[in-house]
């Protein structure tokens, strides 16, 4: 009952891994800090930003507008407001968001925010605003300075008039409103806003928060592998000991997602990345312009040293216990008897003590504390839902895949049908409690809790609904019959699906509270996961072939050859 | 071919033969009735028929002759709804949920608990009737065409959910009970002697044979009504959650309400299936079908519960602080300080602290202790209720209309009425149904009785295990 890591399977999760490796690169240079358009008329545009950007990359970005309108004459009134750039940090958290004409319907509390009463809101207002006057080459002069004149005599300004003269193809509307092609502004508007022209996210946002995805994802994997094996044994159960072997090698790749997580906090701690609005010093102090009252108000939780000491928490109970349930079964394959059997039976019971609270407190910590402001009583058991699943579809996997391989002759039929009733019935729990979480939410539509919901549906709405609707509805039509549970071919496409369905279960809990309306998706999200799915397979086989594939000494071994329905 | 470890316990004591079980199970059928029990039901039916007075009296008058007042609209009377609610639902849980983990030791109580379900969810649905004042316009909630005089339902208003999900919950759950009954009113029928018995159970058992193919579409139906009840079983208190969390007052709009209902509503319903079924061991001699390995899995179902209730309870308290909403951290310090701590903290005691006694194998395989902590919990769960419903509307935002709620000798009245009707109707059951399931606890008997198990019965298990070994 020896299993041996093939070279094949060696290949194909490391090749995963260095593939993912390679488009991470490629897509970390991608990040991008979005840069606003807002067209005013036919020759003028207003460009905002809000994060932080200094002289230097200003002119960068001036530069690289210029040359992709090298067909049109700009001409820059720049409004620089230096009292921003002290408080970027807020800017990257809040008004990011709301600083965009679709954002004028938002029902937001905290942000109520008005562009052009930037003094003393400053932290709420964008670091920069330019309005780019936009004609063709061949427009005469005189016509943009009118402008300057008129709109913005009194603030302090600094005027360039860019001149290019060369490349003149679009000619002939010279002071036109009314002409077929579009007018240079809406073209420059078009551009910014399909983010052809932004900045590079310096604070490389989109890394970060990718990291926390997919450290969280796997590591939640593990725990589900984990909290399963020990209700399996708090509940006597004699279907599945056949499987706990596999059970085992998954929960072993649990230090991957916690070195990961470990990782994005000891960065956020020293505030290297903005996930955790709450980590930032500046929101917490009451004397500095981004002082944020409701989130100074739960400091008495969300505060670093006790976020630490939960943190370890939760990292070291899961360790141990994993460590001692590891030990224990290869201990009882060794000398027999039933005694270490009622000794794991005890310990499971005691485990999901601790499971119940560290779970529920753990993702308010790691995720929900993302969107400090929000909060919802659900939010534990619905992130629990998440991760048990998602714990189940990788058991499915890994079964299905030795199985092929030869190397599980006891896993029958009834076995694999057993892991696709979990798979289905907790497709459905996650689906309730989905729906429980957002329908009240919805329906009650008390301010401060359903922006959470009102900015996933206006920027994400596609994911959004999309992943509710593919988790819930792929495993409901595909595996209600008792024969797709039963067929391999089924079980891995459905499997997948909803496998996938569930990463971005947890990149809608996340990215909308880092990036706001500003993701996108590419290379690097596809790299990150694609790494991660690798390496934790990898170590997921090579544990599983540390140990035999069956406990031969397990009391309910018997029953659990014998299954058949 | 299912094998059973022998460490696993045994579901059948004694020495018992497939004839032993269609007896002991038959016998307070085909027996006449001992004093005590017509005792109880004349107390029951006094009771019940006390209930019925109060009712008359309280649609004959009005609303009003409740203890409700401006501020708390609702009280004693969707209190009783949800708790009776609640109750009903650790039948369905038992026979669909049970039954589809394959937990065989739920044979002893499903039948009992299956029957305490349909008379809980008719006590409960008494209340909101009651509660509409014109009881002969009930109809009302039903979507039905305007000339009929109603007026087309608010579908948005999770009070109408609750009517489908209860009537759905109610004619499937009836449905699977009955569709066990069967082959056990058919086995009574060819047993009983007296004439107009065996009319009566022929025309229940509704001409059943016995056949290989009627036991082929009896599994069948049984298993897609299990289906069909599990997701029921959620939906039922997670609708009569959203009475609650759809609104916006502090203490009732929640997020984890319904799983949380769902879980309370299972404990409570375990609590009073453990009240029942340790009488009705006692009096019908049912000891070796229903022993102490199934009160202590009965209890672990209760810890189990009782503790998600438990964390649901301090998830609630700390989110109110965390969320930083002050009427909604009033809201939960008033329950816990203001003038209904006692009510609180009755609560907490009775749900939390006390199950947990249970974590001792001495505790919760001791059959005393296990009634005294059911009758704790069923009044646990009624404080729960209690306090999320009164507590919460007592004190709204305005000071001045902030008031205590007194019950009247109506509301007591009506609640104490339905626990007659309950009995009543429970002790009925009691009496002319059997309340083990005969057939199904036949199919375990070679398996998990403990004659076979210790290998002196003579079935064929006993030398398939043996030639194995």
């Amino acid at each position: 009952m020896e299993y041996k890591i093939s070279d094949k399977a060696k290949k194909f999760t490391l090749g995963l891994a260095i593939v993912g490796i390679v488009l991470l690169v490629i897509g970390f240079f991608q990040q991008k800090d979005f840069v606003y358009a807002e067209l005013i008329d036919d020759e003028s545009v207003k460009i905002f930003y809000n994060g932080h950007a200094g002289e230097e990359e200003q002119a960068k970005l001036e530069e690289s507008i210029k040359e992709k309108m090298s067909d049109y004459e700009l001409d820059f009134v720049k409004n620089h407001d230096h009292s921003q750039h002290e408080n970027e940090h807020a800017n990257d958290h809040s008004s990011t968001h709301t600083n965009h004409d679709a954002e004028s319907d938002h029902l937001t509390v905290d942000e109520n925010h008005d562009e052009s009463s930037d003094d003393h809101v400053g932290h709420h207002g964008p670091t920069f605003v330019w309005e780019v006057h936009v004609k063709s080459s061949n427009h005469d002069k005189n016509h943009s300075e009118e402008h300057n004149v008129s709109d913005h005599s009194s603030n302090e300004q600094s005027t360039h008039n860019v001149d290019l003269d060369q490349h003149s193809s679009n000619n002939g509307h010279h002071g036109d409103a009314h002409h077929n092609t579009k007018s240079g502004s809406e073209v420059l508007t078009e551009m910014i806003n399909n983010r052809e022209i932004s900045f590079f996210d310096s604070g490389l946002r989109r890394f970060w928060s990718n990291l926390l995805i997919n450290g969280f994802f796997f590591f939640g994997i593990a725990l589900g592998a984990l909290f399963y094996l020990a209700l399996h044994y708090a509940t006597e159960s004699g279907w599945g000991v056949v499987l706990l072997r596999i059970f085992e090698g998954i929960m072993s790749a649990m230090p991957i997602g916690m070195a990961v997580l470990l990782l994005v906090f000891i960065v956020g701690t020293f505030e290297g990345h903005h996930i955790y609005p709450w980590m930032d010093s500046n929101i917490v102090d009451p004397d500095s312009h981004s002082f944020d009252p409701i989130i100074y108000g739960k400091t008495a939780y969300l505060n670093k040293p006790f976020f630490w000491i939960r943190v370890l928490a939760y990292f070291a109970t899961f360790f141990l216990f994993l460590r001692w349930f590891k030990k224990k079964s290869r201990q009882e394959d060794a000398e027999g008897g039933t005694a270490t059997h009622f000794k794991m039976y005890r310990r499971a019971a005691l485990f999901l003590v601790f499971f119940a609270v560290f779970s529920s407190t753990m993702s308010w910590d790691f995720i929900m504390s993302i969107d400090t402001h929000w909060y919802s009583t659900l939010f534990g058991w619905y992130v629990f839902s998440g991760i048990w699943l998602s714990g189940m579809i990788m058991v499915m996997m890994i079964t299905l895949y030795l199985r092929s391989q030869g190397h599980l002759p006891f896993v029958k039929e009834s076995h694999i049908h057993d892991v696709g009733k979990w798979m289905f019935a907790l497709s459905f729990l996650w689906s309730y409690l989905w729906f429980s979480q957002f329908m009240l939410i919805w329906y009650a539509n008390i301010p401060e809790e359903v922006k959470y919901f009102v900015d996933r549906i206006q920027d994400y709405k596609l994911l959004f609904f999309g992943t509710f609707v593919v988790n819930f509805v792929f495993p409901m039509v595909f595996l209600m019959s008792a024969d797709t549970k039963r067929s391999a071919g089924y079980l891995i496409v459905i499997g997948l699906i909803i496998f996938i369905g569930h990463w971005f279960d947890v990149y809608t809990m996340v990215i909308p509270g880092t990036l706001f309306d500003q993701w996108e998706f590419g290379l690097l999200e596809i790299g990150m996961f694609m790494l991660f799915l690798g390496t934790f397979v990898y170590t997921v086989l090579r544990a599983i072939s540390k140990a035999p594939l069956i406990q031969k000494n397990h009391p309910y071994l018997e029953e659990s050859k014998h299954h058949e329905f | 071919m299912h094998k059973e470890a022998d460490i696993r316990l045994p579901l059948i004591l004694g020495d018992k033969t497939y004839k032993d079980i269609t007896d002991d199970v038959i016998k307070p059928i085909e027996s006449k009735a001992p004093k005590t029990w017509y005792l109880l039901f004349m107390i029951s039916v006094v009771i019940g028929l006390w209930g019925i007075g109060c009712i008359v009296y309280l649609l004959g008058t009005g609303v009003g002759t409740w203890g409700l007042n401006k501020t708390v609209g609702w009280a004693w009377d969707i209190t009783n709804f949800v708790w009776w609610v609640g109750i009903g639902h650790a039948g369905t849980l038992i026979s669909a949920v049970l039954l589809l983990f394959r937990q065989k030791w739920r044979f002893a109580i499903n039948r009992a608990a299956e029957a305490m379900t349909i008379f809980a969810v008719m006590m409960a649905g008494l209340f909101p009737l009651i509660h509409m004042g014109r009881l002969w316009l009930g109809y009302w909630v039903f979507p039905l065409p305007n000339q009929f005089g109603s007026l087309w339902p608010n579908f948005n208003s999770p009070l109408l959910w609750d009517v489908f999900a209860i009537s759905t919950y109610f004619s499937v759950s009836l449905v699977f009970w009955y569709i066990g009954l069967i082959p056990d009113f058919a086995t009574i029928r060819d047993r009983v002697s007296k004439p107009i018995f065996k009319k009566v159970y022929r025309v229940l058992s509704f001409g059943w044979t016995g056949d290989a193919k009627a036991w082929n579409r009896f599994e069948l139906v049984s298993l897609v009504l299990a289906g069909l009840a599990t997701p029921l079983v959620f939906s039922v208190h997670s609708i009569v959650s959203f009475d609650f969390a759809t609104s916006v007052i502090p203490g009732w709009h929640t997020t984890i309400f319904p799983p949380y209902f769902v879980s309370g509503a299972v404990f409570s319903g375990f609590a009073m299936v453990q009240t029942l079924m340790l009488i009705l061991r006692k009096a019908y001699k049912l000891e070796a079908y229903l022993h102490v390995k199934h009160i202590e899995y009965m209890n672990i179902v209760i810890i189990v519960t009782g503790s998600i209730v438990g964390v649901a309870y301090i998830t609630e308290l700390f989110v109110s602080w965390y969320s930083g909403v002050e009427y909604e951290a009033y809201a939960f310090l008033n329950r816990a300080t203001g003038p209904y701590w006692w009510a609180y903290w009755s609560m907490m005691t009775c749900n939390v602290i006390s199950p947990q006694l249970f974590w001792f194998k001495k505790l919760r395989t001791s059959l005393m202790f296990s009634f005294f902590m059911s009758i704790i919990i069923n009044i646990g769960m009624w404080f729960e209720r209690f306090v999320i419903i009164v507590t919460s509307l007592h004190r709204d935002y305005l000071p001045s209309s902030w008031t205590y709620f007194h019950p009247t000798w109506v509301d007591i009245g009506v609640y104490m009425g339905t626990m007659g009707l309950f009995f009543t109707l429970y002790l009925l059951f009691s009496r002319y149904f059997p309340v083990l399931p005969i057939a199904e606890l036949k199919t375990i008997l070679k398996s998990s009785g403990k004659n076979y198990k210790e290998g002196y019965g003579h079935g064929e298990g006993y030398w398939q295990k043996h030639t194995e070994h």
